[in-house]
């Protein structure tokens, strides 16, 4: 397998076969413990699930059992546009383009956790309110609206073909976009109608707040994996990109001398 | 010689883009003919009876609105970024945070005189009326909704120009960015309708979106255009 370390340093290229360096390849240390460990942890949520809670409330019926799929989103949705934030900044200040592989895999993961926070949303919205969508209630609407803003920004980070321009745009982008969360979840909370049940007496057992809190480090530990092998992935494409750059470079110097 | 402060630099680019635009005035007629495109588009969409725009009118000023300045917010990088006039700017001895407020105040000053005067023509068109509360109310919520709109427009005019089909990405980036601001606006300008004078809560929403983003916009924007030139 010719990966980029033993490869020509100028080019990439690996000296062997002239092969440029892989997308595919071997997965980062210490995975396959991490998939086993996310995979152990999620079946555990399971089995709380169905034997540690009240499996129907009073009220909303068994559909409740989803909020344990429905809240771990929810958290990790916010940690991992934080991430995104918290790299965007460090890729302004460093100019590191580790920082920017870290917020475009923190977007992808946090676009992957909205989106689960959303359908699993929604379907809870059709078994208690029976309605898939609800305009006016502010945390459907927050999440609906964080997922545009994040598309927008692969979107962006897509769109440039600059490297070095479309990281820091990227970068500026990431970091604004995390200012505007509260805000969009407060301007609809303020100016429309709140129909979301924000409290039901018996979630706040404590059998179930633990399950609930189990169920976000469970998912955030399969979330984090995600994140690994997206990371990966985009570290092996920048390197890749990085040596077709090169050879481009190159060629152009050998027709020009 | 020594180079100008920042505000006789500030007064100078906002004079200068000013003086530009009344000469061509190309922008502010794009504006202005898409701002009554989207009225009278309104007009075929939305059954004109009274008690049906009671509840949508002030959804259909502010989406006239958004729609028309869109257009200036769009302009106020990309004509400057083909033609090279920005990496001219940007060899000046000029501040960034300053070529940043320049670019604000003189994109404020289209869209809000357009916005008063789309506003006026929603009046006749749709047959509605304010009173003096009302059309206080209204002037503040323009003028404080469209300097965040502005600010957030003018960050994100300077991400999108240098891209092929950066237009379309402007607003798909843009809008969902805005909707804090519009949901707020919406609410307002229904209030002015109502002959109700704008609402603390209101006021301190608008003014909490237009302080982060321009502290935002201050800080973050000369990354914006550090590297500008070299993708053109």
């Amino acid at each position: 397998m010719s990966t980029i370390n033993s490869a020509d340093r100028t080019t990439g290229v690996d000296r062997t076969s002239g092969a440029l360096p892989r997308l595919g390849g071997s997965p980062a240390r210490g995975f396959g413990v991490h998939a086993v460990l996310a995979l152990a942890a999620l079946l555990f949520l399971n089995w709380l699930v169905v034997t540690e809670v009240p499996l129907a409330i009073k009220g909303i019926g068994s559909s409740y059992l989803i909020f344990f799929y429905h809240f771990p989103a929810a958290i990790n949705v916010f940690v991992f546009y934080g991430a995104l934030m918290g790299a965007s900044v460090l890729y302004l200040k460093t100019k590191d383009p580790i920082w920017d592989r870290r917020a475009r895999a923190a977007a992808e993961v946090g676009i992957l956790c909205n989106a689960v926070l959303l359908v699993t949303g929604s379907t809870w919205a059709k078994a208690a309110w029976n309605a898939w969508w609800v305009w006016n209630d502010p945390r459907l609407m927050s999440a609906a609206v964080m997922t545009l803003i994040y598309i927008g920004y692969l979107m962006l980070h897509g769109a440039i073909e600059e490297p070095a321009r479309r990281r820091q745009v990227a970068g500026v982008y990431g970091s604004l976009a995390f200012l505007n969360i509260p805000m969009v979840h407060y301007s609809i909370k303020l100016f429309g109608q709140a129909s979301h049940p924000m409290k039901f007496d018996a979630l706040s057992d404590a059998s179930v707040v633990a399950t609930r809190w189990y169920g976000v480090a469970a998912f955030f530990v399969f979330y984090l994996l995600i994140y690994r092998w997206t990371f990966d992935r985009k570290s092996r494409a920048d390197r890749l990109e990085d040596s077709l750059g090169r050879i481009r470079r190159i060629e152009e110097r050998g027709a020009t001398s | 010689m020594t180079p100008p402060g920042p505000w006789k630099s500030y007064c100078t680019l906002v004079r200068w883009d000013w003086t530009r635009e009344m000469r061509r005035k190309t922008t502010l007629l794009s504006m202005g003919v898409m701002g009554l495109i989207t009225l009278f588009l309104f007009s075929f969409a939305i059954p004109p009876e009274r008690e049906v725009l009671l509840d949508t009118r002030a959804g259909i000023l502010w989406v006239t609105f958004l729609f028309a300045a869109t257009i200036g917010i769009d302009r106020a990088f990309r004509a400057d970024g083909r033609s090279g006039m920005l990496q001219g700017l940007l060899l000046a001895p000029v501040r960034r945070a300053t070529l940043f407020y320049a670019r604000v105040t003189s994109t404020f000053v289209f869209v809000v005189g357009l916005q008063l005067v789309l506003g006026v023509l929603f009046l006749v068109l749709f047959n509605q009326s304010l009173n003096v509360d009302g059309a206080i109310t209204l002037i503040a919520t323009v003028i404080a909704t469209d300097l965040g709109f502005v600010t957030v427009g003018v960050m994100i005019g300077a991400m999108t120009w240098s891209v092929p089909g950066g237009d379309v990405l402007l607003r798909i980036l843009l809008f969902p960015m805005l909707l804090p601001v519009f949901n707020v606006a919406v609410a307002s300008a229904d209030r002015a309708f109502k002959g109700q004078a704008l609402s603390t809560t209101q006021l301190l929403m608008l003014a909490a979106f237009d302080l982060t983003f321009l502290g935002a916009g201050h800080l973050l924007f000369e990354h914006l255009v550090k590297d500008v030139g070299s993708d053109v």
